[in-house]
């Protein structure tokens, strides 16, 4: 197993499901329903036959009884294609330094919670596939299905660091394009840049019919910005130091926040995206847990 | 504004220590990785508003704060005088202190007199600016530095019974701040505003004038009380003489009671008089604000009752609100005969000048005068004459130190012009010159000269003296003179001697840079002249008493009264009593003065010529008093000042005599004040903003 998978954490969260929101299209039948009628074992309806229709679904029994022909319908369980959409821009290496004294930065957590979602919906048969935001190699893994497809992953996750900037409205318009409709897309990341392009990167996957999960993984301190003196910021993706006075700005600065978060709740609400606004100082066993209930 | 640690003033800059340590603590701050960079960047924008205001409202404070802090230890003095100036103890501080029995009256509610209220406010005063300081007083010349003794305890600002000339005293004082290179210098003149001390009319105002527009470093400051009104009476006495009737014998007397100050109103005042080892009560009825008492008699005991006996004696007020003025002394003596002497070869001159000078003034006085020729001075007798007429050339020689020595004894010669062929010599800086005849345009000179001093008072011709010298008009006319005092004052009831009625056919030049002008002509040509002695009188007239040269004797009354106050000064210096005023007597002379025992007070020797008192000398009885004229109620006020020194050469710093606070005040509490409040308020606004509910309170993270 992975360096990042811890077993015990896995062996608790394998009885719980990953479900989808909506009916997924997928490449073989599975626990997912489809849009389209399929063959399970599931009766769906009965339709007036239509000249083309497959014989072999003519109800005798019913032409039998009322001398007409009707079709009978199953519903058609299909698997789901997951595609993990991790930034790994600079800002993801922020994280705090924990008392065991290694720094738990926010890509590190972001890798774990993506590679247990992977080893979940792999262990369920799903296709799963992983795209990484960031300037040198990006990473596009197209969903699959398959151990050694998930070794794949997991090896690639552990190889992921953040750098620099990254754009993850493109990224996001490029994930939307290339994954089959009705697919899931994971984004794990601190949502760091301007609303205005992220919108319209959100509405596109939905556009596509994805099933959107949004981790949106912020450090408390990040919003309070609880310093008691004046204080140099080093940008984490390459910017110009910043000197913040917090008896100057705090106040500003929380409603700047304030006002970030609501308008990112209002996008998920139009959106009718799955969006989770995560603590860093939570485990990533009780974030799975609870992403996982609510979509059970 | 001025402080009295000007040097902590150099801690100033330290005002900007607060934004100096908010840009150290900048600089010092700690170095953090940040993702949210949007976020603090959309902060420092909003922050630009409210939070940066009070935050450079905080650093403001702060520096406020520091800044009271120093001007609080500074020690700030702020004058309650607006104008006054700065105060500093690197000026010299020089106090001109009058002296005068006029600063002794004593305010009846603070229980002060207006010399210890002033010396109380600008001792004050000086202890809070330091520096050097120097007292001026009218008693020495020379300055005395004051030490850390109290200006009150000092025996230099003690009030005295002399008069003080403030001009002097300010000009001396300018010229030791000049010739000693003071620098800048505050100049304190504690004084009432008495007419008699300021001397308006002096001539060294104008150069005080100057000197201070030639100093500006020297600020003059003159500390003068409000108007009082305290009950004040001032007691004096005059015309003491020894008077005697069958066998008894008497001391009569003149006193006068005059109210300096306070509501007029009738009132019974007792008098006592002490005399010959007496006391005598005397009391009068007061209705107006002056009272004299003429020729009052008072019997000697039987044991002293002789024509010869020599005394002296007090008369007192009771308590008032100024005891220096509440006493006088008086002395007494047989009179002596009035004996003149009349040197001259002209006997119309010898003849005329001999009955002017025998005919009795006073019956009861003895008048005598013997004539000698020109070369007979010989025969004078000058321990026994009061006035020598000298009609001859000027002495030169033995004779002329003779004749200097008796005026210095006290006698009184008048000069008279003689036709003397070649140069005259000078005496006492005065020599005759050319003889004049009379004059063709008696009209155009018969008017005011506009050259003569304004201190000669203007006497134009009455008409009953244009009437007489219509048909002189061609003499030299007498224009103005002296009424003041001298010869050719006014009498006592105020009726001005007839000099306008005297003309002169012809007239001997006086020439003197130095002389004393008492009578002019109409072209401003001397008539009477007075040489500067220090005693007696040495007077000159341009022409001589006969009739063929003037009208001297036409009426006769212009020339009797000259000669009868001549005689009577002279003979006060051969009697054996001295009535003399403080300011007149030298130091040396009261070495050998013994007091009478009438002084309440005691007096020391070297300072007797300063306070009133009665003494004995050999064979003298001295009476030492104020002068009277500081017993007028004469003042002048800012605009006299202003009129003599300029608008601006002065501050005046009218206080109140009952009030004992300083000139100036510290200021330090209120910076301290200043100094909390200013903390306070910084306080007020450092404190936290009301606590919000933090982002992860307010908003749902899981």
């Amino acid at each position: 197993m992975s360096k990042i998978l811890d077993p015990d954490i896995m062996s608790r969260l394998a009885p719980l499901a990953l479900n989808s929101r909506q009916p997924m299209l997928g490449d073989v039948s599975g626990r997912h329903r489809s849009p389209v009628r399929g063959s399970s074992l599931e009766f769906s309806e009965y339709r007036n036959y239509v000249p083309g229709d497959d014989t072999r679904r003519l109800d005798w029994r019913a032409w039998a009884r009322s001398d007409r022909y009707f079709i009978k319908e199953f519903e058609a369980d299909t698997n789901l294609r997951m595609s993990i959409v991790l930034d790994a821009s600079g800002s993801m290496n922020y994280g705090l330094r924990n008392p065991q004294g290694s720094v738990a930065t926010r890509l590190d957590f972001s890798k774990r919670i993506a590679a247990a979602l992977a080893w979940l919906a792999s262990e369920q048969g799903e296709s799963v596939g992983l795209s990484t935001i960031h300037k040198n190699q990006p990473v596009d893994v197209p969903p699959r299905r398959g151990a050694r497809h998930l070794g794949h992953i997991l090896e690639q996750l552990e190889q992921v660091n953040a750098d620099e900037d990254a754009d993850l409205s493109t990224a996001l318009h490029h994930v939307a394009d290339r994954l089959p409709r009705r697919s899931m897309v994971v984004v794990l990341s601190d949502l760091f840049m301007d609303l205005r392009e992220l919108k319209p990167a959100i509405e596109h996957l939905r556009w596509r019919r994805h099933d959107v999960a949004v981790f949106h993984l912020l450090e408390p301190s990040e919003l309070e910005f609880d310093f008691d003196s004046p204080v140099k910021l080093l940008d984490l993706e390459g910017g110009s130091p910043l000197l913040a006075d917090p008896a100057m700005m705090s106040e500003s600065y929380r409603q700047v926040v304030l006002e970030y978060l609501d308008s990112i709740t209002e996008l998920a609400n139009r959106s009718n995206i799955d969006y989770h606004r995560i603590r860093m100082d939570r485990t990533y066993e009780e974030v799975l847990a609870q992403f996982l209930l609510r979509r059970s | 504004m001025s402080f009295l640690q000007p040097l902590l003033l150099l801690a100033m800059p330290l005002i900007g220590l607060p934004i100096l340590i908010h840009l150290l603590n900048q600089r010092r701050h700690k170095t953090a990785p940040w993702a949210a960079r949007q976020f603090v960047l959309q902060a420092t924008n909003m922050g630009r508003g409210m939070a940066n205001v009070r935050h450079w409202v905080v650093l403001a404070l702060r520096s406020l704060a520091i800044a009271a802090l120093i001007f609080a230890i500074a020690r700030p003095l702020a004058s309650r005088i607006p104008g006054l100036g700065f105060l500093g103890s690197q000026r010299t501080q020089m106090i001109v202190m009058d002296r005068s029995p006029s600063m002794a009256i004593r305010n009846s509610s603070s229980g002060l007199t207006w010399r210890e209220s002033a010396l109380n406010q600008l001792q004050d005063h000086l202890q809070n600016v330091g520096g050097q300081q120097i007292l001026f007083h009218s008693l020495t010349d020379e300055p005395v530095v004051v030490g850390r003794t109290n200006l009150l305890e000092m025996l230099e600002t003690v009030t005295t019974d002399t008069q003080s000339n403030i001009p002097e005293l300010i000009e001396r004082t300018l010229k030791h701040v000049s010739q000693q290179a003071v620098g800048p210098a505050d100049i304190w003149v504690c004084t009432d505003h008495q007419a008699s001390d300021w001397r308006l009319d002096s001539g060294r105002w104008s150069r005080i004038r100057e000197q201070l527009q030639q100093s500006p470093e020297v600020k003059l400051h003159i500390l003068t009380p409000e108007a009082l009104d305290e009950f004040n009476l001032a007691i004096s006495t005059s015309n003491v003489k020894l008077t005697r009737s069958g066998d008894r014998h008497f001391v009569s007397l003149d006193f006068s009671v005059q109210q300096t100050s306070g509501p007029i109103e009738q009132r019974t005042v007792p008098v006592q008089i002490e005399l010959a080892g007496t006391s005598h009560d005397v009391e009068i009825e007061m209705v107006a604000g002056d009272y004299r008492y003429q020729q009052l008699k008072i019997e000697l005991p039987p044991q002293q009752a002789s024509e010869a006996f020599v005394g002296g004696g007090v008369v007192r007020l009771p308590h008032d609100s100024n005891e220096r003025d509440n006493q006088y002394f008086f002395s007494f003596a047989p009179q002596p005969a009035r004996s003149t002497v009349v040197v001259s070869d002209d006997p119309e001159i010898s003849e005329l000048m001999n009955l002017v000078c025998s005919t009795p003034f006073d019956s009861q006085q003895k008048f005598s005068c013997t004539v000698l020729p020109a070369d007979g001075y010989a025969e004078i007798d000058w321990e026994k004459t009061a006035l020598l007429v000298w009609h001859a050339p000027l002495p030169s020689g033995d004779v002329a130190d003779r004749l200097q020595t008796f005026i210095a004894a006290g006698g009184n010669v008048v000069f008279l012009p003689v036709e003397a062929a070649g140069a005259q010599p000078e005496l006492l800086g005065v020599r005759w010159g050319e003889w004049e005849a009379k004059s063709v345009a008696i009209g155009a000179e018969n008017k005011p000269n506009d050259r003569t001093t304004p201190i000669l008072n203007a006497r134009l011709n009455n008409s009953e003296g244009r009437g007489q010298n219509s048909a002189e008009s061609t003499a030299f006319q007498v224009a103005q003179w002296r009424t003041e005092d001298d010869l050719l004052a006014t009498d006592e009831s105020g009726r001005v001697l007839p000099l306008g009625s005297i003309a002169c056919d012809r007239r001997c030049d006086i020439r003197s840079d130095s002389a004393a002008t008492l009578a002019t002509f109409a072209d401003g040509q001397p008539l009477l002249v007075r040489a500067i002695t220090e005693s007696g009188g040495a007077y000159f007239l341009a022409t001589t008493p006969d009739e063929a040269t003037s009208t001297f004797t036409d009426d006769g009354i212009v020339l009797y009264v000259m000669m009868h106050r001549a005689i009577e000064q002279g003979a006060a210096s051969l009697a054996a009593n001295k009535q003399l005023e403080t300011g007149d007597v030298s130091l040396a002379d009261t070495e050998r003065w013994q007091p009478l025992g009438l002084n309440v007070n005691l007096v020391a020797e070297d300072q007797r010529a300063f306070f009133a008192g009665a003494y004995q000398s050999d064979n003298q009885v001295i009476a030492i008093n104020r002068p009277v004229s500081e017993d007028t109620t004469n003042s002048i006020d800012e605009t006299a000042v202003a009129e003599v020194l300029g608008n601006d050469a002065f501050n005046l710093i009218q206080t109140s005599a009952d009030s004992l606070s300083g000139l100036t005040n510290e200021l330090w509490k209120l910076f301290v004040i200043g100094m909390i409040m200013a903390l306070i308020a910084e306080g007020w606004f450092s404190l936290p903003a009301k606590k919000k509910p933090s982002v992860l309170e307010s908003r749902a993270i899981v």
